[in-house]
């Protein structure tokens, strides 16, 4: 084993070889020379990975910072005076609702009613339906003397509120109840 | 002579009051023609009235969405 310490610049480098030869000493450059094309390369992968990394958090640095200004604030103050605008039209498009309903129906039938979350009603071609609070039609069907309650289709618009859509599924059952088929069923 | 009108809608409630009879009588038209489907209802005797309509004078009707099925 041979061990050699050179001086570099303020540094000692120093190698150890088991046997010290040109032979083993170019070999040596060459390695070290491919070693150090290997984290050339691999640097400059980091480099980029790096560049794109800064360019990430430069952009979350500017979204942050928009999201915090004050202007956001506002906007969101705004939005938020909005919702409960529409909460407030949304309850009292409800109770308006609730007071058609009551009104339509006879206190006495709609206490019933809500007591007893359904309600019995004959449609204009003699045929018994019964509508619950959740605004699900059934059509009355007997069959070896046993009642069944069959629910018939129906479809709720989205924006009409539940009480009035009890009231217009009523009416339109009862009105014109061949429209409204059996779920599942279809003639 | 007073008749009035309610509407129930995706604009959610709508009342027209102190209408005569030909008024509201076109206020509905107005609701049919725009494209609505209404059950047009006597609110005092829940009865579904005729077409052409030929309101009474103290008539209080309402309009009521036909619901979609299938």
């Amino acid at each position: 084993m041979k061990t050699i310490a050179i001086k570099v610049g303020e540094e000692v480098v120093s190698f150890s070889f088991r046997r010290f030869s040109r032979r083993v000493v170019e070999d040596e450059i060459a390695r070290i020379n491919h070693k150090i094309e290997l984290a050339k390369k691999k640097k400059g992968q980091l480099d980029i990975r790096s560049q794109i990394l800064q360019q990430e958090i430069n952009t979350l640095n500017r979204q942050l910072l928009a999201l915090t200004a004050e202007s956001v604030k506002a906007l969101l103050e705004e939005a938020e005076r909005e919702d409960e605008k529409h909460k407030l039209e949304r309850h009292l498009a409800h109770m308006s609702a609730e007071e058609i309903m009551r009104e339509f129906f006879g206190q006495t039938a709609y206490e019933e009613f809500m007591k007893a979350g359904e309600y019995l009603f004959t449609a204009v071609n003699g045929e018994t339906y019964k509508i619950n609070i959740s605004g699900t039609v059934f059509r009355e069907e007997i069959k070896e003397n046993e009642r069944n309650w069959v629910p018939v289709c129906l479809i709720r618009p989205r924006e009409l509120p539940l009480p009035d859509f009890l009231l217009a599924a009523l009416v339109s059952v009862k009105q014109q109840p061949t429209a409204y088929q059996p779920v599942g069923r279809r003639q | 002579m007073v008749v009035n009108v309610e509407v129930l809608g995706k604009k959610g409630h709508e009342s027209f009051t102190q209408l005569s009879p030909q008024e509201a009588e076109q206020l509905v038209q107005r609701f049919l023609q725009e494209g609505g489907r209404y059950w047009i209802l006597d609110k005092e005797t829940k009865e579904k009235l005729k077409e052409p309509l030929k309101l009474d004078p103290e008539a209080q009707i309402i309009l009521v969405p036909v619901i979609g099925g299938g």
